[in-house]
């Protein structure tokens, strides 16, 4: 073989080579830096408002700026945004996961602890993000445990296994109370547990009937008895530390002669056996933090009822067939139920079964009460608010559709050496990262359940919130401990007169998880792929409960 | 011998499809909804509706068993409502926890349910035997979950300062991470099913600590399953030391043993060499349904002590009307049930001869 032909052989494969280096390097060098390139703002928006959600535009004004341009007011939209069902994720890895699987178990966000890893069924790890944009996390790791049984997580802490767990059973707030090296804390009420009547079946048609009811149940005695300490009688629909509270409304007192005087007015009279009218009351056997002891408050219930002529007997129902039939309004005469609410304003809890909008859930629309209730969703001064708040609950008062009895309260525990430790009256906002364990290096929680993802659009199980809360962020968020919206990953807003447009500034140098750069179109795409059916990214149809929620229908939805 | 595992394999296949049929059936017989259960207890019907829609629980009963029958036939287990994962996935992360509590339940159960029947038939009508059957049916009726609690409490809390103390719940302590047997073997980046196999067997903790050579990980993973192994290997500790003692009896009473006795052999030789050999046959049948049972039936012990099992994944899938995650979790239960029922023939007709031939 010549030289030449040896020079060719060996020479030219490496000069190709060589030069496909100079190419791809060239490549990478005329790649601008993310940082340098040009900002180009993501939006959206609805073609119109008809598409009946509350949404109307999304846009990143600049790198730090997103404006929200709504169809109407929403008084409310300042809570809605602190919620972690609506953290905000970074564009490249929402891009890279496309919105599944890795987005569920393994989430990125910006919150004070970033997550470590996940033992199914044993326990999720995180750590302490230290590029975090506010005060860094006490303890450098946070462990989240569960078990179902309540005297199991009480065994543990007693035990020293665990810093802290949630729902401490009411028969055990004394034990607690009476260890020294334990502490109870106990969450502020903010529910309400009712005995709604349908008006589909007689005599509930009759206001006079309803009200009746409400005068002979003795809800001072229920809550004496059945509820845990930090529960309270309820004097109105909504619990006192909500927004929209109406003080010193006056509510039908325990007064069985009074409830007798109206049965008799309403034609409702007792027969020879002293029975007025037999009816049936339907409940599920689910203890909620609003009925900590469903089957014993009914039981004792139908007592008080029974002493003023009315027969009620207890039907246990499953709960997602209970629910069915309740949302119903013409099956069940009398139920028992409650509910508690995902941001801290009265609408929410008021929205949800008296809104024009809302299921006959009792039986009719109650236009006095739909009306009012409306007026408290679209107006945007606090003031108007809550004479419209008034007038709600005075017609809910009047109408009695319900009788609230008692906001439910609940309690955590924690060893008595754990600093910072607190409970947030919305229990998913406990925040772990101000607690300080001087023993060791972690906090280690346990509470009623798994979390079932920690993409929670997804889910609306406190447990799954709870976990989320401590990876992502909203714009806005909580006080620790409190229900003070207070600036989060937003540092400002300014909103309009009208309450439609809501400018968000974002606070600059925030990094990821993934130690990527917060911007504002990390924020638009976060809300989009919720917002919108049709975005790639977007988890299913039906699959974002709490955004539905918040924001009525979703763009892009198929029609009902 | 081919014959009899042919034919005993072909009747495990109308076992199974019936598994399949009643499941579904009775699921969907089940009151509730699976959106409320699920998507969330206020969720609006609209939403609820496309809820249904995209779950496919839109379509009629039949429908829906028919494109289950067409997923299953492709090996497909579905995808669970609520954990949005494959169910085959969710089940095989499971899994591991159920085997290791039903092997050292059913080693605890073994180990002192047998010698206890076996005293309990050489004392017979003494002290002992009437002490050691009073403890079986002390052990057969009592609740599981009221058992659970209290060793918990016991072992937890009031011995939580001495030697004696046990963790009252979970798999390992909080927070400890151990390496992965592929790890310290250097096998990573290991991809695809082979990795998801690694993972699998690396979930089985004791295991992991022998293949890792790590005491604390295996001192750890042990501590944890005593009291759940105690509370679920009691019922069939009871039930084996009173077949042991019954069928022992019956064989001690044969003739066969009268004549080793008469040849001058000692006790020993005559009760464990002739007696407890004879005896095992039923022990045996007793021994394979109780693992089977134990790996399908430790809902609740996975529920008292919050292991991360296949019985809590179940009941955590029926209260949230996760039709998909408890179809798929009882058809693989209901397979490995079959599965060692199977192999407990096989064995009794290896032990026993006459077996094949009926």
């Amino acid at each position: 073989m010549s030289k030449k032909r040896l020079i060719t052989i060996y020479l030219v494969p490496i000069i190709i080579v060589l030069a496909a280096l100079a190419c791809s390097s060239d490549n990478e060098a005329t790649q601008v830096p993310v940082d340098d390139a040009p900002f180009e703002g993501m939006s959206a928006s609805a073609a119109n408002c008809d598409y009946e959600g509350e949404i109307k535009s999304i846009e990143a004004l600049d790198e730090l700026t997103v404006k929200f341009t709504l169809c109407f007011p929403d008084p409310a939209f300042v809570q809605k945004v602190t919620s972690p069902a609506i953290g905000i994720l970074p564009t490249g890895y929402l891009e890279e996961t496309e919105g599944a699987d890795e987005i569920i178990t393994k989430p990125v966000g910006t919150g004070p602890y970033k997550f470590e890893r996940w033992d199914p069924g044993n326990e999720i790890v995180f750590k302490r993000h230290d590029d975090y944009w506010g005060d860094k996390a006490k303890e450098e790791t946070l462990v989240f445990r569960w078990n179902s049984e309540a005297s199991q997580r009480l065994n543990e802490l007693r035990a020293g296994s665990i810093d802290g767990m949630d729902n401490v059973s009411p028969a055990d707030f004394g034990t607690v109370e009476s260890e020294s090296d334990l502490a109870l804390y106990v969450r502020p009420s903010i529910n309400v547990a009712y005995v709604g009547m349908s008006a589909a079946f007689k005599p509930f048609d009759d206001p006079k009937v309803r009200r009746a009811v409400a005068f002979a149940i003795d809800r001072q005695r229920l809550v004496d008895n059945f509820y845990p300490p930090g529960s309270i009688i309820a004097t109105q629909f909504l619990p006192p530390s909500l927004f929209g509270y109406t003080p010193n409304l006056e509510f039908f007192r325990y007064d069985r002669v009074q409830a007798e005087k109206l049965l008799d007015n309403a034609g409702v009279l007792r027969g020879d056996d002293g029975i007025r009218f037999t009816t049936t009351m339907s409940y599920r056997d689910v203890v909620r933090s609003y009925l900590p002891q469903p089957g014993i408050v009914a039981q004792d219930i139908q007592a008080q009822l029974k002493e003023v002529g009315i027969d009620v007997k207890l039907q246990v129902m499953e709960s997602g067939a209970y629910l069915d039939a309740v949302f119903a309004g013409d099956q069940l005469p009398m139920h028992l139920l409650g509910g508690f609410v995902d941001y801290p304003d009265g609408s929410n809890l008021l929205s949800f079964l008296f809104s024009g909008t809302s299921l006959p859930v009792f039986g009719a629309k109650f236009k006095e009460i739909s009306d009012a209730v409306d007026e408290t969703n679209r107006r945007a001064d606090p003031d108007d608010r809550l004479r419209f708040f008034r007038e709600a609950n005075i017609a809910i008062r009047d109408l009695a559709p319900v009788v609230p009895f008692a906001h439910g309260g609940s309690a955590a525990a924690y060893k008595a050496s754990i600093e910072g430790a607190h409970v947030s009256p919305m229990a998913v906002f406990d925040q772990f990262a101000v607690m300080e364990d001087p023993d060791d290096d972690n906090i280690i929680w346990m509470q009623n359940a798994e979390p079932v993802g920690l993409y929670c659009a997804l889910n609306t199980d406190g447990e799954s919130l709870r976990a989320c809360s401590q990876v992502h962020e909203g714009l806005l968020a909580f006080s620790v401990g409190g229900t003070e919206v207070v600036p989060a990953l937003a540092h400002a807003f300014t909103v309009n007169e009208d309450s439609t447009e809501w400018t968000f500034e974002l606070r600059p140098g925030v990094r990821f998880h993934d130690g990527s750069l917060l911007d504002a179109n990390d924020v638009v795409l976060s809300y989009l792929v919720q917002w919108d059916v049709e975005h790639p990214f977007h988890p299913g149809p039906g699959r974002v409960p709490t955004f539905s929620a918040f924001f009525g229908r979703l763009l892009n939805a198929p029609a009902p | 011998m081919n014959q009899f595992v042919i034919r005993r394999l072909i009747t495990t296949i109308p076992v199974l499809f019936g598994i399949l049929v009643l499941t579904f059936v009775l699921l969907r017989a089940i009151p509730g909804d699976p959106c409320r259960a699920i998507v969330a207890e206020r969720a609006t019907e609209e939403v609820c509706d496309q809820f249904i829609e995209s779950s496919g629980l839109n379509k009629s009963i039949p429908e829906q068993f028919l494109d289950y029958l067409n997923q299953v036939a492709r090996g497909d287990l579905g995808t669970s409502f609520r954990h949005n994962r494959p169910v085959v996935d969710l089940f095989f992360e499971r899994l591991p926890t159920t085997i290791e509590l039903g092997i050292v339940a059913s080693v605890f159960a073994v180990v002192v349910g047998t010698p206890l029947g076996i005293i309990a038939a050489r004392r017979r009508a003494t002290l002992v035997d009437f002490g050691s059957m009073s403890v079986a049916a002390v052990g057969v009726s009592t609740p599981v979950f009221l058992l659970g609690l209290l060793l918990a409490y016991c072992f937890g809390v009031l011995l939580s300062d001495t030697p004696f103390a046990l963790p009252p719940s979970g798999r390992l302590t909080p927070g400890a991470f151990y390496e992965p047997f592929y790890v310290a073997w250097g096998l990573i980046p290991p991809k695809g099913e082979a990795f998801g196999f690694l993972v699998f067997l690396s979930r089985f903790h004791i295991l992991n600590a022998v293949l890792t050579v790590n005491p604390d990980l295996m001192t750890d993973a042990i501590r944890h399953l005593i009291l759940p192994a105690v509370t679920a290997g009691t019922i069939p500790l009871a039930i084996i030391s009173r077949i042991m003692r019954s069928s022992l009896l019956d064989v001690l009473s044969q003739d066969y043993i009268l004549t080793a006795r008469s040849k001058g052999l000692s006790e020993f030789t005559v009760v464990v060499g002739h007696g407890v050999r004879n005896a095992m046959l039923p022990v045996t049948t007793v021994i394979g349904l109780s693992f089977g049972s134990l790996l399908s039936g430790a809902i609740l012990t996975e529920t008292v002590f919050g292991l991360p099992g296949v019985g809590q994944l179940v009941v955590e899938g029926i209260f949230a009307r996760d039709y998909p995650v408890v179809q798929g979790s009882i058809m693989l239960l209901a397979f490995s049930f079959v599965f060692v029922n199977f192999v407990v023939d096989v064995s009794y007709a290896y032990l026993d001869p006459r077996v094949k031939l009926q």
